[in-house]
């Protein structure tokens, strides 16, 4: 099982904060199963275009995926994927 | 252009005048920031006390100011600051600059001090200084609405201090339009240390554009990509900045407890989504801005603005204090007060190790509460007793620097060149640390926001924990913010406009021949010429251009960054080579020749 927390406008779409939820073992197919999970609201709304120009920002165990091989990032039993909006701020 | 006035002020003779422009300064210098660090440097001798009358306090919009392009209403305030003993230049929002810049004006200049409080009338070119007796002593809710009701005509807009700047507290801030701060350095101990309690200004002028057809067609892609950006177009808007709060702490590099700790467990109770669920009761723009952070709050007995997510961590996670309503209390005392929240949080909760560590004793804090980490009493009652520069509170009033220098652990002090670190912790962010060691005011986030790369992937994703690259990206955002402060728009229009945005909005907006490369250039010398003033001030690049201590020894205990200390001491010589600087962080003659310097 992996945790996955949502934040920002993707709690609000998706109106959970928190979940467990079996996903493979990447990080893309935890996304799939979030979106077979939550339907067309994830997929459209969240992911927002089907080539996942991600307007997102995915944190794999406290690090941007980008630093930890991306949407095909290894994802194991016990790991934590955080879901924010991009947001920003000063 | 907006305002094509100086304004000069003589609290000492009561005299006001009128001067041109120098407008080779503000083709070299741009205005707002750039201009005003050209003026103080020219006109402040070496050496100058901060808070006596010969230090010299500047407003200073820029020619965008009063504009109609995105975000254009900012001004600075820049002068001699008596926090860091070096160049305070503190950005501000809201609409008082706009008013300025529609009486006519791009800058004031107050000099000397009054013998008694006053403040300044502005009407057009009807300058007045006025008598503040009856307004001494008042907060700035109560300052505003006083010279409102003065006046007769609540379209005024002022700008004040509350006590803590008649009390010269060395974190005090100016606040106009009653909920934004030019917060940072102590620039509203220097207003109080002239008797100066207030500027109101009313102006009717109108902004001409130097070319309206080609600034509309700019203004039309610029405004376009503001809407489109995920950060300004959506995440600003919907929840602020306090929606970092969890980003950062989910990255395990949120201050907690004065940096002792990098995560804090309760976040989420004083997040931006909490804040949303709890507090929050509307949304505010400041002039002519399309993104809208600002946030409205309410408390049972209050209503304000804020707090942003600096003020969330300052007071919050940095304190200990994980719930909403004490934080938003701290908040909206530091408004009415006159207190920095950053500086003001980040005292507190060196306070609070030193008290912690038994170097305050109970009996020094008289009946106030125990500075213990956490306790939401504490928290309230010392911000409260730090504005109004009472008690223990004159002490925490001096910041954490010289409280700390007092009993002799300056390592609980958690500043660069004497002023408080933001919301980030730069063992877990390098590049941002970069930009806390070298800012010329001190630890200071938005000098270069690194933060935008490092953590939100803007405009592309930088890994936080490594320093190559990192002296590139903090040269390019330092020299970009210059010049964005010194044309009178928002730093936050940057997560969407590049410098070629900027430079066809000078130009067509205020006639300036600008192009992409001459605006970083412009911000090249604004900042190497801040760099001189410190180092005319007394600079020691060694020792002031470095974190603190405990950043570059002690790794962060747990979380996703456990394990990481600060490099900034690897990103800082390449940084110095490619300003121009030698190896020991002065400006070379080369440079400065090319610099116009």
């Amino acid at each position: 099982m992996t945790r996955v927390s949502f934040f920002g406008m993707v709690r609000d779409i998706i109106g959970e904060k928190e979940i467990q939820i079996q996903g493979g073992d990447s990080v893309e197919s935890l996304l799939e199963a979030l979106s077979g999970r939550y339907g067309v609201q994830f997929g459209e709304k969240v992911l927002k275009t089907p080539e996942r120009d991600l307007a997102l920002i995915l944190l794999l165990n406290g690090r941007h995926i980008e630093h930890v091989g991306g949407l095909s990032a290894p994802v194991k039993e016990g790991d934590h994927l955080a879901v924010f909006p991009l947001v920003g701020g000063g | 252009m907006g305002g094509k006035k100086i304004l000069r002020v003589d609290l000492s003779k009561g005299t006001v005048r009128e001067e041109p422009l120098n407008q080779d300064w503000i083709k070299k210098y741009i205005g707002g920031r750039g201009y005003a660090t050209k003026l103080l440097y020219e006109e402040l001798k070496k050496g100058t006390d901060p808070l006596s009358e010969d230090n010299i306090l500047i407003f200073a919009n820029g020619p965008l100011t009063g504009s109609n392009v995105p975000t254009g209403g900012r001004y600075m305030v820049v002068t001699k600051s008596p926090l860091t003993g070096m160049i305070a230049s503190s950005n501000s929002g809201g609409y008082w600059g706009a008013e300025l810049a529609r009486a006519g004006y791009m800058f004031i200049v107050v000099e000397g001090k009054a013998k008694k409080p006053v403040w300044i009338s502005i009407r057009d070119d009807k300058v007045e200084i006025r008598d503040a007796a009856s307004l001494w002593g008042k907060d700035t809710h109560q300052t505003t609405d006083a010279i409102l009701k003065e006046l007769g005509d609540d379209k005024t807009r002022v700008a004040c201090i509350g006590p803590a700047g008649e009390k010269l507290s060395r974190i005090a801030c100016i606040i106009n339009d009653k909920h934004r701060a030019a917060g940072r350095s102590g620039v509203g101990a220097v207003m109080g240390s002239k008797n100066l309690k207030a500027i109101a200004v009313k102006g009717s002028g109108t902004f001409k554009a130097a070319n309206p057809d080609a600034l509309k067609e700019t203004l039309r892609g610029a405004m376009q990509k503001i809407k489109e950006n995920g950060v300004t177009g959506e995440g600003l808007p919907t929840y602020g900045t306090a929606v970092l709060v969890n980003i950062l702490n989910q990255l395990g590099s949120y201050p907690h407890k004065n940096f002792q700790e990098a995560v804090d467990e309760e976040a989420e109770k004083h997040s931006g989504e909490r804040l949303a669920e709890t507090f929050l009761t509307g949304k505010t723009n400041c002039f002519a801005c399309p993104i809208g952070c600002g946030r409205e709050t309410a408390l049972k007995d209050k209503h304000g603005e804020g707090p942003e997510y600096e003020t969330l961590w300052a007071m919050g996670s940095n304190c200990g204090v994980e719930e909403l309503e004490p934080i938003i209390r701290a908040n909206y005392l530091c408004n009415e007060l006159g207190l920095d929240t950053i500086s003001s949080g980040g005292t507190i909760s060196a306070a609070m190790e030193l008290y912690e560590k038994g170097s305050i004793k109970k009996e020094e804090l008289g009946s106030g509460p125990e500075l213990r980490f956490g306790s939401e009493e504490a928290l309230v009652y010392w911000v409260e007793k730090m504005g109004k520069v009472e008690g223990f509170g004159a002490k925490l009033a001096q910041g954490s620097h010289r409280l700390c220098e007092s009993y002799g652990h300056p390592e609980f002090s958690i500043t660069v060149k004497k002023q408080e670190l933001p919301a980030y912790d730069p063992r877990g962010i390098q590049g941002i640390g970069l930009t806390f060691a070298v800012s010329n005011r001190g630890a200071c986030h938005v000098r270069g926001y690194l933060i935008s790369p490092e953590v939100l992937g803007l405009p592309e994703k930088l890994d936080p924990w490594v320093t190559e690259g990192k002296a590139q990206w903090g040269k390019i955002f330092h020299d970009l913010t210059a010049a964005i402060d010194s044309s009178g728009m928002c730093l936050f229009t940057s997560f969407a406009l590049g410098a070629d945005d900027y430079a066809d909005m000078l130009k067509h907006g205020a006639g300036f021949d600008l192009n992409p490369d001459s605006l970083l250039k412009a911000g090249d010398r604004i900042w190497t010429l801040e760099r001189l003033f410190n180092l005319r001030e007394g600079l020691d690049p060694a020792k002031d251009d470095t974190l603190p201590v405990r950043l570059l020894t002690e790794p962060i205990s747990s979380g996703p960054a456990k394990g990481k200390i600060s490099r900034v001491k690897e990103i800082i010589p390449e940084y110095y080579k490619l300003r121009g600087w030698d190896a020991k962080g002065i400006p070379t003659a080369a440079k400065l020749k090319e610099l116009g310097l």
